[in-house]
């Protein structure tokens, strides 16, 4: 049986592992829910997965495919969670559009927020596996990356991600709808 | 093909790009909160083993310890029977509880966690439906047969032996009958409103968003 590091040694590669990859546990959070609090919550609960899963990390995967599997698993579950949790409360909070975006100029910068905004709400419309799969996109994974995470088939991806492309970029050509469906 | 290539390598760059300063924390803080979640989460599953253990443990000395006390062999065989199906119940509990605790699963392929999901839920939701068999079941036998073979030690007048034989069935078949009776339909409840919802959707979930055969255009697109 392998050895579990001492604990010092977890906490330095714990918060080196933060250092590298609180964007990447941020920008998938912010996109698996719809406000700031359960947003939080998330966050959070993706920060003791990780702990709790870093000790067992041998490095035999890379490191971002270990933890895109861990951040996905926790969103993934918890989205159960709190789908039955909203059901039992019977309300939902307010939704959460603080989408910010870096940009050049003040322009580029509200159409790059537009654009996000757009892209988050997209997003929330896919199913979870599909979600998954566009979001390791955009963080620039690899077919062969994802199928890794997520334990589908390499040209399954494939496959599954030409479509979704489609799909999304004829999503973000609609005009948007406001509240009351007005286009 | 090419610009919608190029449109989803602008939608990267932004997706990339994003403001995150105002929700970086500090990785020492960060590390402070999740020290102290896994401490009281450590903390109530101790003490929530502790408190099973300790009932066990109390029904174990009293109704053990009756039996000890009581003259001749058949209180303290009695008394056997009842701790061992006390302890069976105990060790049926933890060791439910501990099946899937300890091996790291969150660092899985998707669809290998949620296998690994589902057959935690199926596990709990067959514990559930079998609880009148695990649980209520050998507590009853376990308390009859303490009872029954109590009863001849007590200080009865004569002809009294098989009334108060009789009347201790009876009770304690009552008792635990009235009692599995709530167990089970608390834990059907729990099941039907809880667990089953989860476990359609985990199913779901595995069989038509993971799925890896049969991608059909209508269902990628819809």
């Amino acid at each position: 049986m392998r050895q579990a590091p001492p604990a010092a040694e977890i906490e330095k590669r714990y918060l080196e592992l933060l250092e590298r990859n609180q964007g990447r546990v941020i920008r998938i959070c912010r996109a698996w829910t719809r406000d700031a609090a359960d947003c939080d919550d998330l966050r959070a609960e993706v920060h003791l997965q990780l702990w709790r899963a870093l000790p067992a990390f041998d490095g035999r995967s890379a490191e971002d495919t270990w933890l895109y599997r861990v951040v996905l698993n926790t969103a993934m579950l918890h989205r159960r969670r709190e789908a039955r949790r909203r059901e039992q409360t019977g309300g939902a909070r307010a939704a959460l559009d603080e989408v910010r975006a870096t940009g050049a100029g003040a322009t580029e910068r509200v159409e790059a927020r537009e654009r996000l905004a757009r892209l988050r709400r997209a997003l929330t419309e896919l199913g979870v596996a599909d979600r998954a799969l566009v979001m390791l996109q955009l963080e620039g994974a690899s077919y062969r990356r994802i199928a890794e995470i997520t334990g589908l088939e390499e040209s399954n991806v494939g496959v599954r991600l030409h479509r979704l492309k489609k799909r999304l970029a004829r999503r973000l050509a609609e005009p948007e709808e406001d509240q009351d469906g007005r286009a | 093909m090419a610009e919608r290539e190029n449109g989803f390598e602008e939608l990267a760059r932004v997706w990339r790009e994003q403001s995150l300063d105002s929700e970086v924390r500090d990785g020492k803080e960060v590390l402070m909160q999740v020290r102290e979640k896994v401490r009281r989460f450590d903390r109530s599953v101790f003490w929530r083993d502790v408190r099973e253990v300790a009932a066990g443990g109390i029904a174990a000395f009293t109704m053990g310890g009756a039996s000890w006390l009581a003259p001749g062999v058949l209180p303290k065989l009695g008394g056997l029977v009842m701790l061992a199906c006390i302890g069976y119940v105990l060790a049926r509990m933890l060791a439910a509880r501990r099946a899937y605790g300890h091996a790291p699963q969150a660092d899985r392929p998707l669809t290998e966690r949620l296998r690994v999901e589902i057959d935690k839920a199926d596990a709990q939701a067959e514990l559930l439906r079998s609880v009148g068999t695990w649980y209520v079941l050998p507590l009853a036998a376990g308390a009859t047969i303490w009872a029954v073979t109590l009863v001849p030690s007590l200080p009865l007048p004569a002809g009294a032996l098989v009334p108060a034989l009789a009347i201790m069935v009876a009770a304690s078949l009552a008792i635990f009958g009235f009692v599995g009776w709530v167990v089970r339909w608390l834990n059907r409840r729990g099941l039907e409103r809880q667990l089953d919802p989860y476990r359609r959707e985990l199913r779901t979930l595995l069989e038509r968003e993971f799925a890896t055969e049969g991608v059909s255009p209508a269902q990628s697109e819809r």
